[in-house]
């Protein structure tokens, strides 16, 4: 049985207007509106030539529907900046990371989530030192963001969405919590948007995440806060650290320089004048848009354990994507970047090296 | 008649807390020397291609000089303008100080050199006469005034220096106070890597049966 929100689902994913995708299948676009609308049932032909212009299997067009993901639950970093086309794709990725993670937790226990509901604490700083105290990290810098909030129960996803106006995203979905992590930023802006997110997850849990900047404003003082404690940040900078400073102590705390000359003038480091001065040096040296003395890529501790132990039981990434009905491509979008891994069993040999002479 | 001329070996004040006791002599504040460094920093990189070539040079001149007097004209300093050099004057230290751009600072085994030649009444705030020209070595100042520069370099090292000026460049210095080398080590004072950091997460999956 065709199910016409699947439809809508991957022409969305593939950032296709229903003209679009009319023009590319061959098929008239009055066709597609009425598929969508459900008040057609297209014939075997016609679904074959919607998954070759989509690249879908032809069979996820007759799996039940797909979890929806509601715009209005879910906090978008950057929120005005995304178009509609961006938001939708990012959003039906979100749908399909959820079979992934149902698929998952069918087969794996996974870390029960171990957040606490922040949501009435008002002052963001107090929000990330109760859930730091909670997490028992104390005022220490976090040396791998994803594995710590792994181990507290949250599920993470990557994101593959190849612009910057896509950060991240977050939401509840059954007592759990998921972020989506678009990899196409730095790694150091990824680690903000992981602390951006958790702040939305603590403090947000029951509210509309887009009802005002205030809240945005407030998951970026959470993941400043969280990401960079006061006490350590004042114990470890003199007043009025130059900048040639702050671009090698900015490691430490997994940040973008910019972050942490904003943490500096927040504790009291900075004067406002110091502030704007570091930031026009920063600009001029390329922080703005890059980080050119940067961290390594976070990985996911969850996603290689998993795929580890499939691997061990000949399954590949291929008969998952067979499984869910879903391309190989969007599959790895979710777990790629994460993930870190690349090697099927087939092709974990080992490699000697030898002298040449 | 021939001219004997005194010679003094120049000084060097590389030492922090040296260079704080000595600064504290001299009636400034480190502190305040480095608002100066920041604020010439700053408006040396608000120059852009559109401006003209010597613009990042001007801007921290200008600005340089401007945050000296901002920070230090009050009680016991004066705006100066000896010879033509602007400056701050202390009448009762009897002691000069202006700002300069130079190449180099902070470097023992290279003089710092104006990237602006210095005229004839900078010449004359510095007590000069004809013929020092050893490196670290220079005239015995003959006044009992001394004029210092604060010397800031291209990548924004500091030092606070009483240079012998002669035929528009720096022949000898009287004194070297170094106040911000920007060196690694003293990146390392911060302890950033002391290997205190939450990491080694183990989030625990299983298999279900």
């Amino acid at each position: 049985m065709f199910n016409h929100k699947r439809l809508s689902l991957a022409r969305m994913r593939r950032r296709l207007t229903a003209k679009s995708l009319a023009d590319s299948s061959g098929l008239a676009p009055d066709t597609i509106s009425r598929l969508e609308r459900g008040l057609n049932i297209p014939d075997d032909d016609t679904v074959e030539k919607l998954a070759r212009a989509l690249d879908f299997p032809a069979s996820f067009f007759s799996q039940p529907d797909a979890e929806e993901i509601d715009t209005g639950a879910v906090s978008f970093r950057s929120f005005s900046k995304m178009s509609a086309k961006e938001r939708d794709a990012a959003l039906s990725a979100g749908s399909l990371g959820l079979q992934l993670s149902a698929w998952v937790e069918h087969r794996f226990s996974l870390p029960a989530p171990t957040l606490i509901d922040l949501q009435y604490e008002p002052d963001p700083e107090n929000a990330a030192a109760a859930l730091r105290q909670r997490w028992g990290i104390g005022e220490k810098p976090i040396g791998n963001l994803i594995g710590l909030l792994e181990t507290q129960g949250v599920r993470v996803f990557s994101l593959s969405e190849n612009t910057a106006s896509v950060n991240a995203f977050s939401f509840w979905r059954d007592e759990k919590p998921f972020i989506f992590l678009n990899n196409f930023k730095t790694a150091e802006s990824s680690n903000y948007d992981i602390g951006h997110e958790l702040g939305h997850l603590v403090m947000h849990k029951h509210g509309d995440p887009k009802e005002g900047r205030s809240s945005e404003r407030e998951a970026d003082q959470f993941a400043s806060a969280f990401l960079m404690p006061r006490s350590d940040v004042r114990a470890r900078f003199p007043n009025g650290p130059p900048t040639d400073f702050i671009i090698q102590a900015k490691l430490r705390w997994r940040v973008s320089a910019m972050a942490m000359t904003r943490r500096l003038f927040d504790v009291g480091r900075l004067s406002e004048w110091q502030y704007k001065s570091i930031c026009i040096e920063l600009s001029r040296r390329g922080y703005r848009s890059s980080e050119p003395v940067g961290i390594a890529r976070e990985t996911s501790i969850v996603w290689r354990k998993v795929l580890t132990q499939l691997w061990a039981e000949r399954l590949t990434k291929n008969d998952i994507a067979r499984e869910l009905h879903i391309p190989l491509d969007e599959l790895e979008g979710l777990i790629w970047n994460l993930a870190a891994v690349g090697h099927s069993p087939s092709s974990d040999t080992t490699t000697t090296l030898r002298a040449v002479e | 008649m021939e001219r004997f001329v005194p010679l003094i070996e120049t000084k060097f004040y590389r030492d922090q807390h040296d260079a704080d006791k000595r600064i504290f002599e001299l009636g400034l504040t480190r502190k305040g020397l480095n608002v100066v460094r920041q604020i010439a920093r700053h408006y040396s990189a608000t120059a852009n291609p559109f401006f003209p070539a010597n613009a990042a040079g001007t801007f921290s001149y200008q600005y340089g000089t401007w945050a000296v007097r901002e920070n230090f004209v009050g009680k016991d300093w004066h705006v100066d303008r000896f010879g033509g050099v602007e400056c701050i004057r202390n009448d009762k230290l009897k002691i000069r100080v202006a700002f300069c751009n130079v190449d180099l600072t902070c470097d023992d085994e290279n003089s710092p050199k104006p990237r602006s030649e210095k005229g004839a009444g900078a010449e004359r705030a510095t007590q000069s006469s004809l013929f020092a020209d050893i490196p670290q070595v220079a005239e015995a100042p003959a006044g009992e005034w001394s004029f210092y520069y604060f010397m800031l370099d291209q990548d924004g090292k500091a030092e606070l220096t009483w240079p012998i000026i002669q035929g528009g460049r720096f022949a000898g210095f009287v004194e070297r106070i170094y106040l911000y080398e920007g060196s690694d080590d003293e990146v390392a004072d911060l302890h950033l890597d002391d290997g205190d950091i939450a990491d080694g997460f183990d989030p625990q999956v299983a298999r279900k049966s």
